[in-house]
């Protein structure tokens, strides 16, 4: 449909409105970007102000931030454009400090929230879909395939080793002033008892207890286990001698049905067949 | 909605799959849970018995089968698989009636047959001409006269009178007893019996293929011995397939003199074999062993079948056990042909346990096949023969006697008939190799005995390292004639194979002696042939496959080191080897005769064999290497690396693999490291030598980048050729553990990197290697090859799992992070160092790992199984062979890689792999009692 006439808008989910791009001039079939004003019913961030949002959906794996802002350019000037891979509230931008330590971008396409500095631009993206396919590999600012895109991949894989040098160091810094502050304060409540007079006991302190892990419990019933059995004399009443037998009689006849329910498949599956 | 969500549904369903065929810790579980997937088909279920069923009081009937289980099997499930097994190929008693009543019939007719006028044996023109003589009439002049006359009695011999038949082929033997009116003296001369015997066959079946009756009347050769035509009849319509009966003739009783006919005798003379009219003056006649064996074959039929009745009455376990013996046999194509251990050949060698008792008769079937394996597994026929005749009468032949004439001796009650007569000596050294094998499977408590020993076939293709064909066994012609075998030529009745057979064989053999395990052939099989045309050729039996099972380390080696020049065994070897022998000095200072083979890379040096057999062959056998067609080594091509490359890239991976172990010494003795490496383990399967190209060393063209100064840096150019890929070969490099680490994940992952950077500065430093440091590795060139260092601290999947319940007790579980780590720092690793071990064991294993992997992927299933599954999969063909030996030839392993894939029951077994023989039989059991509880 989209093909036939490239102008006319794609049918779109309900409240979305789709817009047509394409990466460069000689694509002869678009694609759809789906774009609707972000609304959502419980606290809008900072991040995402309402009216002034345009969530898209669809976003193009080779789509970057930038060139979205400049598509969006000309409905009014872009404040941020956030990627995501799902769509979910806004504290994105919190842990992207770190050049070297992401948890690795996931490929195949995104979602994006555009904000714009007014609301118009929403509305006049949203009108976008009344015109013909919208480019974005232009000219100006071409994205980069084949050949070029591995080898720039591959410059920017290589690491800058000072600064990634200093990063670890500064990280390392900070962590061991916070483990530090920690223990500090551990040392400080060690053996002073709380409101309800309950003392803390810690593995730090000068009696340290039991490690509160479940590895450690297993370990303390096993022994307790292994002490009864010690204790306990085998075969020594006639009663015992006689479990014992009825014992290994049930066992025998437990490995006996066992067999023969294995039997019984494989007859089934004709596996006595030799040849 | 869809359309964004599609995108991310099939990364993770992908991921899934990733992870359900990377196998998991113990290597094994990866395994497992694929082969539970299926769901619908019936799978094994606990077994729940109710506490009154397991506890009740025990009644005495079921001790004793308890007790006899425990006693007289190897565990229930083998009693129980047994009787299984019995109930499949034994006959039915419905069955039976029928073949009775099919018996009757023709009983009725053959003593309806109307006899003929007398006439010359040469003169066949009362024949009708839709009967051809089902016997090779070379040469055609006999003397004699022939006449038709009915039997004089018609009696059944044989497995179905004993109960011991074996389906799939029912042969009911029926015995025509010829009147003595028929013979003459010295019929006994020149094939005179014989054609007798086929013109009294031939008359039976031009009579019998007018009945409606039967549904096809057909010759054959007994056991292929072309001297003894039989025929065979079958019942009309819906149960041709059920039986077979074999008509054999045999002579009136006590018309030969047995003397006659030991095996030092002459029954057939030169003259008239070679159609000279007069017989040369003086020169003795060579003895005919086979001729007479033959024979005596006939006129003791009745007796042996009373002895045999004799030793199966009150003893049940006879019947099963020769049922078992006769199905391991078929497995292992040992039981048809001529010169076969054939079924009844196993029945009269119980016979002779029994008499020797090391049978007795309470004994079960399962005892009796255990026992005559070890029998045969101890004893060498060859060497020392046997003998069932009770009293030792000083005229008959002896043992030696027996020895001269046969190679295989076994003498039968009467102290005349050989029973392995037709049986060459390697082909008992494979039955006798074979037992063994098995003997060792049943004491193994690690293998399932039955499936190896009698549920899985042997042919030859699959069993031997390398195979051979001889295309056209009449070269074998010109063989008799350069060997000089006339003598045989004429005790065979003019078989030429059967005559070549046992000398191509043992030259082989000797030829072979050090590298090879065993040398076996195929038996000549001719095929039957309806009654209107003429008796099969010599050659008719198609091609001679043989077969060699390698000794490991000596099959390669490129010398065969002969005796000391001065010596008189040098003039043996000279002969033996021919131009090939060279005098050569040896490092010790002596002068040997030698053979140097041409072999320059591993791949070739496998095929030392084949130049011997060729040369071998073609020197003293006058057989062309057209005519022999050689499989071992068709498959190579494809793990061929390059396009002019000689080798498989076996040294390839060798070098890779001297240059890992150098730069892992080097990390080893790392200064300036604040924490000491403690292991360096390769990940790659290249350093398991499994990789199916491994990579080749390779140097930058520095004309082909852009070089980066300020980050010494050289990035591939957009305009000139694509630089050569060079993989990176992954490493593991486990750090000390120590008080140091912090114990939260994100810190684990910077100090990490700061190893990365100072492990890469070091190297730099200390030994001059370009390296690039990442986050996650550091990359070192060293030698052309690139490998990717990546260090792991040994706790930190333990810390990946922590979690903390609500109640503040510390908890591990797995995540998908944690296993992802532990599957990359533990268990890939151990599983490259165990196979790296097995690879030193076993040399052929990484090229079968890369054939079968090339063929994983030309299925287009490498996206379902992962490598690693494939390395385990033929890892556990080496580590399991049972019943066959460990591949020595990439072929063979690979064969018996796509058998595995075939026929292995995924569904109710997992395969457990047990690496480095880590799992014990206890924990085996657990194993897989664990896995009847996953599939449920």
């Amino acid at each position: 449909m989209a093909a036939a006439e490239p102008r006319v808008a794609v049918t779109a989910p309900p409240g979305y409105t789709a817009l047509a791009v394409k990466f460069g001039v000689r694509q002869r079939s678009p694609h759809c970007l789906l774009v609707k004003e972000h609304r959502v019913r419980e606290g809008p961030g900072d991040t995402h102000p309402p009216q002034r949002t345009l969530f898209v959906l669809n976003v193009p794996p080779y789509c970057s931030a930038d060139a979205l802002s400049r598509l969006f350019a000309r409905c009014g000037a872009v404040q941020s454009v956030d990627l995501r891979d799902k769509p979910g509230p806004g504290e994105k931008a919190e842990k992207r400090t770190s050049k070297f330590f992401t948890n690795g971008t996931a490929t195949g396409f995104r979602v994006a929230y555009v904000v714009f500095r007014k609301p118009a631009g929403v509305q006049a993206a949203k009108a976008l879909s009344q015109e013909g396919p919208l480019l974005i590999s232009t000219e100006s600012h071409p994205v980069k395939t084949g050949i070029s895109k591995w080898i720039a991949r591959y410059a920017d894989s290589v690491v800058d080793r000072e600064e990634l040098k200093a990063e670890v160091d500064a990280y390392m810094q900070d962590y061991d002033k916070k483990i530090e502050e920690e223990e500090a304060k551990a040392a400080k409540e060690e053996g002073v008892p709380d409101e309800e007079g309950w003392v803390k006991v810690t593995r730090k302190g000068r009696k340290p207890g039991l490690p509160r892990t479940e590895a450690a419990n297993l370990r303390v019933l096993e022994r307790e286990k292994r002490k009864k059995a010690r204790k306990e004399l085998l075969n020594f009443y006639a009663w015992q001698h006689r479990e014992t037998k009825r014992e290994h009689i049930a066992q025998l006849r437990k490995k006996f049905e066992e067999d023969k329910q294995r039997i019984a498949l494989m007859r089934a599956q004709r596996k006595f067949r030799p040849y | 909605m869809a359309g964004f969500k599609e995108p991310a549904e099939a990364a993770e369903a992908e991921e899934m799959e990733q992870g359900l065929h990377t196998p998991a810790p113990g290597a094994t579980r990866g395994k497992k849970r694929k082969v539970a997937a299926p769901v619908p088909a019936p799978a094994l279920q606990p077994v729940k018995l109710s506490r009154a069923e397991l506890y009740k009081p025990p009644t005495n009937e079921e001790l004793n089968q308890l007790k006899e289980t425990e006693d007289l099997f190897h565990s229930s499930l083998l009693r129980l698989q047994i009787e299984e097994l019995l109930k499949e190929v034994t006959l039915k008693e419905t069955k039976k009636k029928k073949i009775d009543a099919f018996l009757h019939e023709i009983n009725r007719l053959l003593s309806a047959i109307p006899e003929t006028p007398e006439t010359d044996i040469t003169d066949q023109t009362w024949l009708p001409k839709d009967v051809k003589v089902p016997f090779l009439q070379v040469p055609f002049n006999v003397k004699g006269k022939f006449r038709f006359l009915p039997p004089d009695e018609l009696s059944v011999v044989g497995s179905y009178l004993l109960g011991t038949c074996v389906k799939p082929e029912i042969n009911v033997d029926v015995v025509v007893t010829m009147p003595r009116e028929i013979f003459q003296d010295k019929d006994n001369l020149n094939q005179r019996y014989h054609r007798k015997r086929a013109l009294y066959l031939a008359h039976i079946a031009q009579h019998l293929s007018k009945e409606n009756l039967f549904g096809s009347v057909k010759f054959a050769y007994m056991n292929s011995n072309h001297l003894k035509p039989i025929l065979l009849l079958r019942p009309q319509g819906k149960d041709e397939k059920l039986v077979t009966v074999r008509l054999h003739a045999c002579p009136a009783p006590n018309f030969f003199k047995p003397s006659r006919f030991y095996p030092s005798k002459n029954n057939v003379r030169t003259a008239w074999f070679l159609e000279q009219s007069t017989p040369k003056e003086g020169a003795p006649e060579p003895a005919t062993p086979h001729y007479n064996n033959s024979i005596l074959c006939d006129t003791v039929l009745l007796s042996h079948l009373h002895f045999l009745s004799s030793v199966s009455t009150d003893f049940p376990g006879m019947k099963d056990g020769l049922a078992l013996l006769k199905v391991w046999l078929n497995q292992r194509q040992l039981s048809k042909g001529l010169g076969c251990f054939s079924g009844f050949l196993v029945s009269m060698l119980v016979a002779y346990l029994v008499m020797k008792r090391k049978i007795v008769k309470v004994m079960s079937g399962y005892q009796v096949l255990r026992n005559v394996l070890q029998f045969l597994a101890t004893t060498d026929l060859s060497m020392t023969g046997i003998s069932l005749a009770k009293e030792t009468d000083a005229c008959l032949p002896t043992l030696d006697d027996f020895h001269h004439a046969f190679e295989v001796v076994f003498v039968d009650p009467s102290g005349l008939v050989n029973l392995c007569a037709d049986m060459t000596a390697s082909k008992y050294h494979q039955v006798q190799f074979e037992a063994k094998c098995s003997m060792e499977i049943l004491d193994d408590r690690m293998v399932d005995g039955f499936q190896a020993l009698l549920m899985t076939s042997k042919p030859m293709l699959r069993t031997f390292d390398h195979v051979f064909h001889l295309k056209h066994v009449s070269k074998l012609q010109s063989a008799c004639k350069k060997m000089q075998l006339l003598n045989e030529l004429m005790d065979r009745g003019g078989n030429y194979v059967a005559a070549a057979l046992p000398f191509i064989v043992s030259l082989l053999t000797r030829g072979l002696a050090r590298r090879a395990l065993l040398v076996a052939h195929s038996l000549p099989n001719t095929p039957e042939w309806p009654i209107d045309t003429e008796p099969p050729k010599h050659k008719d039996v198609g091609s001679l496959m043989f077969g060699i099972l390698f000794v490991p380390d000596f099959a390669a080696s490129t010398l065969e080191k002969g005796p000391q020049a001065d010596r008189p065994e040098a003039a043996d070897f000279r002969t033996f080897w021919g131009e090939k022998s060279e005098l050569r000095r040896f490092q010790d200072g002596s002068i040997c005769e030698a053979v140097v083979w041409e072999a320059s890379t591993i791949c070739q040096k496998r095929l030392i064999p084949e130049q011997i057999v060729r040369h071998l062959l073609k020197l003293h056998a006058d057989i062309p290497e057209s005519s022999i067609c050689y499989t071992g080594a068709l498959l190579e091509s494809v793990i061929k690396n390059g396009k002019e490359a000689l080798g498989t890239g076996e040294e390839d991976m060798v070098s890779v693999v001297c240059s890992y172990d150098d730069l892992s010494r080097k990390l080893w003795n790392l200064e300036g490291l604040p924490l000491t490496v403690t292991a360096v383990q390769g990940v790659h399967p290249a350093l398991r030598y499994t990789d199916v190209f491994p990579p080749i060393p390779m140097k930058p063209i520095y004309s082909f980048h852009k070089q980066v100064k300020t980050r010494h840096l050289l990035l591939p150019s957009e305009e000139k050729p694509c630089p050569a890929y060079i993989t990176p070969l992954k490493m593991i490099c486990h750090m000390e553990g120590s008080g140091q680490w912090p114990q939260d994940k994100e810190a684990i992952k910077r100090i990490k990197a700061a190893f990365h950077l100072q492990l890469a500065e070091l190297l730099q430093q200390q030994h001059q290697l370009i390296c690039r440091p990442a986050v996650t590795h550091t990359d070192v060139y060293k030698d052309g090859y690139v490998f990717r260092l990546q260090v792991a601290y040994h706790r930190e999947p333990l810390i990946l799992k922590e979690v903390v319940t609500p109640e503040g007790m510390l908890k591990y579980q797995d995540t998908e992070e944690s296993q992802r780590l532990e599957l990359e720092t533990l268990h890939q690793p151990y599983l490259t160092s165990s196979l790296h071990g097995l690879q030193q064991q076993h040399p052929v294993f990484g090229s079968t790992c890369r054939l079968a992997k090339r063929w994983i992927s030309a299925q287009l299933l490498s996206d379902s199984i992962s490598e690693e599954c494939v390395d385990l999969l033929v890892a556990s063909l080496f580590l399991h062979p049972a019943p066959f030996m460990p591949p020595s030839s990439p072929q063979v392993g690979f064969l018996r890689f796509l058998n595995l894939l075939a026929t292995y029951d995924w569904r109710n077994n997992p395969l457990i792999v047990n690496l480095n023989a880590g799992l014990t039989v206890n924990k085996v059991g657990s194993l897989l009692d664990q896995r009847a509880v996953f599939s449920t």
